[in-house]
């Protein structure tokens, strides 16, 4: 029986909703104490700890409040609960699949990647423009159709059926569903511009060139067979006409009912009109008249307020958005269909700043202490994300005392300094707990910028993280992943409209009046996907799928070292390639220096098949090993780690005599079980790797040699001496 | 009711006869010692031949010099010997500092290296028999003239000088720049063989740290680390960290860099101040600062190493207390000494009488033996056998105390006997104090005994401490520390207060210094609480008086005196691949 069941529980050090429970709080007050009961390690798990991205948005409902200024006429948004605003005031706008936002980028990575394009190549701006009004209305559109489908049926059957019960569950669903968007004015905004449109538009060609009034017609043909609209009759029979109008009237009438529940002390009738034509249009023969100039006036205002509003949205947003993308990516890399060893994501949910000041580090200590010093190994943390580092080395904490009196620089709060990452790395080495840092998102950091300017830029940046007792910890992703690039981010909303010389409604052609957005570029930084992958690999059932032969199906993934052989190929990143590729002097240069976990996008084949994927090229930690002048493989500390674990579970705390017992050539000892596998993708010792032990009996150390095809690795463990002479108290 | 009684109780009127006793038969007395404030004489001997042109092109060799000549004490007279084919220059001990700086900075490398005659030439400046005497001698190879001849001379020259000075009792500190190489015959690298010693580097780059060793390690310059590090801005605020500004008599910031410093300036109060620089050090030298901060600027070319130290000097002269007890049922007399350090300028201000030295230790060496004193309220205390009138010349180390005190060598200390009647009163006192305790017991319910301190360790330590600072006196965050017990000490005890300083804490936390760390069986580490802070461990309070072990991996919180700076201690192996 497997001992140690799950090597990829990982710890993302961000902040997703401040309004959630965090670890901090959690831990509470440790003085005194040097662990956590198990009641507390369970409520911790159950707050914070999420096995896919759905329950991750359902456990941290990532959320952006905005609130009217009426100062400024502006919307004003705030990922932190403004506290001096009363609730009713606040309007909370939820980062889940019912956000046009996240649904746009979550479209665009799927469909980069099934359609396999380079970023030059890809058109962002067919995707990005889901967020403009008439995209938005769209959906409305297929909502629309389909509560009139159900609602047609729900008309026809007769009260007391059980079958209208039914179908009145899913009607009240699809009512739920659009109420969300009439429940709020910005929501009905783009909504409102686009009925605008329709209606003033309506007889406009594609150019929205708007010269004559509407009259509905016939075509028809004269006595003399010349071809001629009529103007349309009223309809004849009506029976049809009934029909439809009931339902539609129906349709309108309890879409009505229902706006005015819901706003029962500020509805208006404009606004209730507007929901009722957006949710089930009605006739052109009911059709009202309407004032046009005041219905541009509208609309141009109304754009112009949803432009600003959506602009400073997303430049609020982003950062959030790029995290939850992140996460989304994490657990992208273990496919969904497969149940083995299915990373866990245990998020702290409070700022790094906070996690890493002296007064809270002894908080993250003890939690690690409680998970990761025992011998239980079900909540044992391996990995770690901690993502936006500043790209600046020498960044402090903004809550460091100034020794020195320094500058006053402006810095962005959405960034993590360098500082408060060197603090938590060193927690998280007394823990043996691997960290995947990613610098902060923009275009500095992005496969382009590392095309041209190369690794010697991140190698700098990580002097300071290098030679330091935590440097085999730290492990740099580069380069981060773009989903939209900045220069392919301008969104075009819509234009504005103006009164023709006909006094009809007509869209504007001058550049000014174009409205349009820019998302700024959206990032994910590399860390989440290198975590991702990394714990994806430590599943058997994952390596299996990949390599189908060799495999055991219980030793974990620790010795699986992506850069060997045709690894590369075979376990690749959900990720769309971005760019041709690395040119030879500076893949050279990355060989070079064997530095960091870096991801290439390159062109290669595999077993006959193009590959367009995003693949790994190098997997090192920071540790230097100046004899080589290489960085250390990552491998090599996930072994070392799982094999003190081992050793220790297996020798009840490293007593002596169950030490040489463990490493004895007795065909059950541990060594010789793990031996009797090295063929395998997941073996412990592979080959040209081994295991050898020497105990200092004087100073009760026993030190490990771990080979790793030749190149040894010490690991120095504490021993129970042989003797009650020399046992430890 | 209790108190009324007592008055009335007979022995209230023993007591009172011991009060009597106290005062006027004790033998305590104080006594303001003459004797000389120990000077030392130090002579730069720097050799300008032609080959330090190619060593030393950005004459870092005379900057390493100025270093150490603006930041000795004013107890320290410094003289100058260039020389090449010949000696060039030779300002004597009573010129001035600014004289001698100046001459520095225009030597110019030219001719041979006559380092004989340098050396003859340096020896004849000291003038005090009785100062300390040193010559610092900066080469980068050994002795050459124009021929063999004049070479060997030179060498024989050399010798004979190193002879004197042994004789003398002159200190050779020679810094060798560059490699030894393999030089058969006598030169300066073999003045380490003869009672000197040898600094070699092979970079003129590593000069300063080398000035900085032979200040403190050499000269034993007391010194408090402000910063060591990268230094991110441009600006250095230094907190004096004494709560009388008055007690100081001088102030150096020493600035030293990897990188060349420049556009030096400084912000300060003080009865005067100069800044003295160079091109990869600055001293800020403040005569009695009035106030507890100053700052200096100072542009740097970037990617440089910037370390700050502070250098305080105070003018003392000492006054003595001894006072005669008897120790336990043995009656063993001792003697319990006081000396205190007071201002020249003021004799009522006792200069130790801050919380910055308090509890502290110092060195202090009496009838030949290594005694650890205490200083407590501005005085060194420590107790000596009283057993016969002796006069005990007394040598402090008052670098402990991390600050330069420019007082007398050594301090005789007058231990006497106490006279016959003292006995008879002593006798009746103790009879006295006897029936007035007995009363008093009787009424007080029996306070515990605390438990006797622990025996002096015979262990080593073993480990290392993780210090976090959770809660600052200020509120400020200070990043966590890390002090290796094993590569500081071996066996004596240390406080808190005085760990935490070395890791260049500035201010102070109440009751540090009573608690004190000492090492134990098993690679423990013994804690011991003399204050009146809150220790816990593991929910465990560890009480005053009281000691624990702390195992490897166990955690210590600790709240001070001031009810408020809170402290959390984690005691870590420290594996062999960690030991030097």
């Amino acid at each position: 029986m497997a001992i140690i069941t799950q090597t990829n529980r990982t710890l993302l050090l961000e902040e997703i909703n401040p309004e959630k429970l965090d670890l901090l709080t959690m831990v509470g007050d440790v003085k005194g104490m040097d662990s956590l009961n198990d009641e507390k390690i369970k409520e911790i798990n159950e707050h914070l700890s999420v096995k896919s991205f759905d329950e991750f948005l359902e456990k941290f409902d990532p959320v952006v409040y905005s609130f009217y200024n009426a100062n400024n006429q502006r919307v004003m948004y705030t990922l932190k609960k403004p506290e001096t605003i009363p609730d009713e005031l606040l309007t909370e706008i939820h980062l889940n699949m019912h956000n046009d936002f996240l649904k746009m980028l979550l479209t665009l990575v799927e469909t980069k990647r099934s359609q396999g394009l380079l970023n030059v190549d890809f058109k962002f701006e067919k995707l990005t423009n889901l967020i403009s009004p008439a995209k938005v209305m769209e959906d409305i559109r297929q909502i629309r159709k389909e509560m009139r489908y159900v609602y047609s049926e729900y008309a026809l059957l007769e009260e007391g059926d059980p079958k209208r019960l039914d179908v009145g569950d899913k009607l009240n669903v699809m009512f739920e569903e659009a109420s969300m968007n009439y429940n709020n004015v910005m929501a009905m905004l783009p909504l409102a511009i686009e009925d605008i449109k329709t209606r003033l538009l309506l007889g406009a060609g594609g150019d929205g060139k708007n010269n004559t009034p509407l009259t509905l017609g016939v075509l028809s043909m004269g006595e003399e067979g010349e071809l001629k609209i009529l103007e349309a009759p009223k309809p004849e029979t009506k029976a049809l006409a009934t029909l439809d109008d009931q339902i539609n009237q129906g349709l309108i009438t309890a879409i009505e009912d229902d706006y005015q529940a819901l706003n029962e002390e500020n509805h208006n009738d404009y606004v209730k009109a507007l929901v009722a034509r957006t949710f089930c249009p009605l006739p052109s023969t009911i059709v009202s008249t309407v004032d046009t100039e005041k219905e541009i006036a509208n609309y141009n205002s109304y754009l112009e307020f949803y432009k600003t509003a959506k602009d400073d949205f997303i430049k609020t947003v982003k950062p959030l958005i790029e995290k939850v993308l992140g996460v989304r990516l994490f657990f992208e890399q273990y496919p969904a269909k497969l149940k083995g060893m299915r990373p866990t994501l245990l998020i702290t949910n409070v700022s790094n700043e906070m996690v890493a000041k002296a007064s809270n580090i002894p908080r993250l200590i003890t939690f690690l202490n409680t998970v990761n010093a025992k011998n239980d190994f079900n909540n044992t943390v391996w990995y770690s994300i901690f993502p936006s580092v500043s790209l600046d080395q020498n960044s402090k904490m903004k809550l460091t005392r100034e020794r020195f009196q320094g500058n006053k620089v402006v810095e962005n709060p959405n960034v993590n300094s360098v500082e408060s990452l060197a603090r938590i790395l060193d927690v998280l080495k007394d823990y043996r707990v691997q960290c995947f840092f990613s610098y902060e998102t923009g275009d500095k950091t992005t496969f382009n910028y590392m095309a041209t300017e190369g690794i010697d830029k991140f190698v700098e940046r990580c002097t300071s993280l290098t030679g330091k007792p935590y440097s085999e910890f730290a492990i740099p992703c580069v380069p981060n992943f773009t989903i939209v690039p900045k220069d392919k981010s301008g969104v075009v909303l819509d234009k504005k409209m103006f009164l023709n010389d006909a006094n009809m409604a007509e869209l504007s052609g001058a550049k000014e009046d174009i409205m349009k957005l820019w998302i700024d570029g959206v990032y994910i930084g590399a860390a989440f996907v290198a975590a991702g992958l990394y714990a994806a690999t430590q599943c058997p059932e994952y390596l299996k799928k990949t390599f189908k032969r060799n495999v055991d199906t219980e030793l974990p993934g620790v010795r699986f070292d992506i850069e060997a052989g045709d690894h590369p190929l075979r376990v690749r990143t959900s990720l769309a390639k971005e760019i041709t590729g690395f040119t030879n002097s500076i893949k050279d240069d990355i060989n070079r220096k064997n530095f960091g976990f870096v991801f290439s996008s390159e062109n290669a084949a595999y077993d006959g098949l193009n590959i367009t994927d995003i693949m790994v090229y190098k997997a090192r930690n920071l540790l230097y090993d100046a004899e080589l002048g290489v960085y250390e493989p990552i491998y090599k500390t996930q072994v070392t780690t799982y094999i003190e674990r081992v050793l220790r579970h297996g020798t009840g705390d490293f007593k002596q005599d169950n030490i040489i017992k463990f490493f004895s050539n007795n065909p059950q000892s541990q060594k010789s079980l793990w031996i009797g596998k090295r063929d395998k993708v997941n073996s412990i010792i592979s080959e040209g790797d081994d295991i050898n032990y020497v105990i200092d009996e004087a100073n009760g150390i026993c030190t490990l040699d771990i080979t790793f095809n030749g190149n040894v690795k010490n690991l120095e463990i504490e021993i129970n001496r042989l003797t009650s002479a020399g046992r430890t108290a | 009711m209790i108190q009324t009684n007592f008055i009335k109780n007979p022995a209230f009127l023993f007591l009172l006869l011991l009060a009597l006793l106290i005062f006027f038969g004790s033998a305590s007395h104080s006594v303001t010692a003459a004797e000389a404030v120990k000077r030392h004489e130090v002579v730069f001997l720097l050799d300008v031949s032609n080959s330090m042109n190619t060593t030393d092109a950005e004459k870092l060799a005379p900057d390493g010099l100025e270093e150490i000549l603006y930041t000795l004490p004013s107890n320290y007279s410094v003289g100058l010997v260039a020389y090449g084919s010949d000696v060039q220059v030779a300002k004597p001990l009573n010129a001035k500092r600014e004289q001698i700086g100046v001459a520095l900075r225009q030597v110019n490398y030219t001719g041979y290296t006559n380092a004989g005659a340098g050396l003859e030439r340096a020896l004849t400046l000291f003038k005090d028999s009785t100062a300390d005497k040193t010559v610092v001698l900066l080469s980068d190879g050994e002795i050459r003239l124009d021929d063999p001849v004049a070479t060997g001379a030179s060498e024989e020259q050399f010798n004979r000088a190193m002879q004197t000075a042994s004789e003398r009792g002159v200190r050779v500190c020679t810094v060798a720049i560059g490699d030894p190489g393999n030089v058969p015959q006598s030169n300066i690298y073999d003045s380490a063989n003869r009672q000197g010693l040898l600094f070699n580097v092979s970079d003129v780059a590593q000069l300063s740290g080398i000035a900085k060793k032979i200040l403190y390690e050499v000269f034993g310059i007391a010194k408090i680390a402000v910063s060591s590090g990268d230094l991110q801005s441009d600006t250095l605020r230094v907190r004096l960290p004494l709560a009388r500004s008055d007690s100081i008599n001088g102030a150096k910031i020493l600035l030293t860099s990897t990188v060349p410093l420049g556009n030096i300036g400084a912000s300060y109060t003080a009865q005067s101040g100069e800044i003295l620089a160079g091109k990869r050090f600055a001293v800020l030298n403040l005569l009695h600062p009035q106030s507890d901060t100053a700052e200096i600027r100072f542009g740097s070319a970037g990617g440089g190493n910037v370390q700050a130290d502070l250098i305080l000097e105070m003018n003392a002269s000492i006054q003595v207390e001894v006072k005669n007890t008897t120790l336990g049922q043995s009656e063993q007399k001792t003697a319990e000494v006081r000396l205190i350090p007071v201002s020249i300028a003021n004799q009522n201000l006792r200069l130790l009488n801050d919380p910055y030295f308090e509890g502290k230790s110092v060195r202090v060496t009496a009838d030949g033996q290594e005694i650890t004193a205490v200083v407590e309220k501005g005085a060194i205390r420590f107790s000596l056998p009283a057993d016969i009138t002796r006069s005990v010349a007394v040598k402090v180390r008052y670098e402990d105390l991390g600050v330069n005190i420019i007082a007398p060598d050594t301090t005789t200390v007058q231990i006497n006997q106490p006279e016959g009647y003292g006995k008879i009163i002593a006798f009746v006192a103790a009879i006295a104090i006897a029936i007035a305790a007995l009363v008093w017991w009787r009424t007080q319910k029996p306070k515990p005994v605390p438990p006797a301190p622990p025996p002096a360790s015979r262990y080593e330590y073993a480990g290392k401490l993780k210090i976090y600072v959770t809660k600052a006196p200020d509120d400020s965050d200070i990043a966590p520390m890390e002090y290796n017990l094993y590569r500081h000490f071996r066996k004596e005890e240390i406080s808190l207060g005085a760990l935490l300083e070395n890791c260049g804490l500035s201010f102070a936390l109440a009751g540090a210094y009573k608690v004190f760390f000492s090492p134990g069986a098993n690679k423990a580490l013994v804690l011991t609480n003399k204050s009146d802070c809150t220790i816990l461990k593991n929910r465990d309070l560890l009480v005053k008086d009281h000691s624990c072990l702390v195992y490897f991996h166990e955690r210590i919180h600790i709240t001070f005196e001031d009810e408020r700076s809170e402290l959390i201690l984690e005691y870590k192996n420290v594996k062999p691949s960690e030991r030097p």
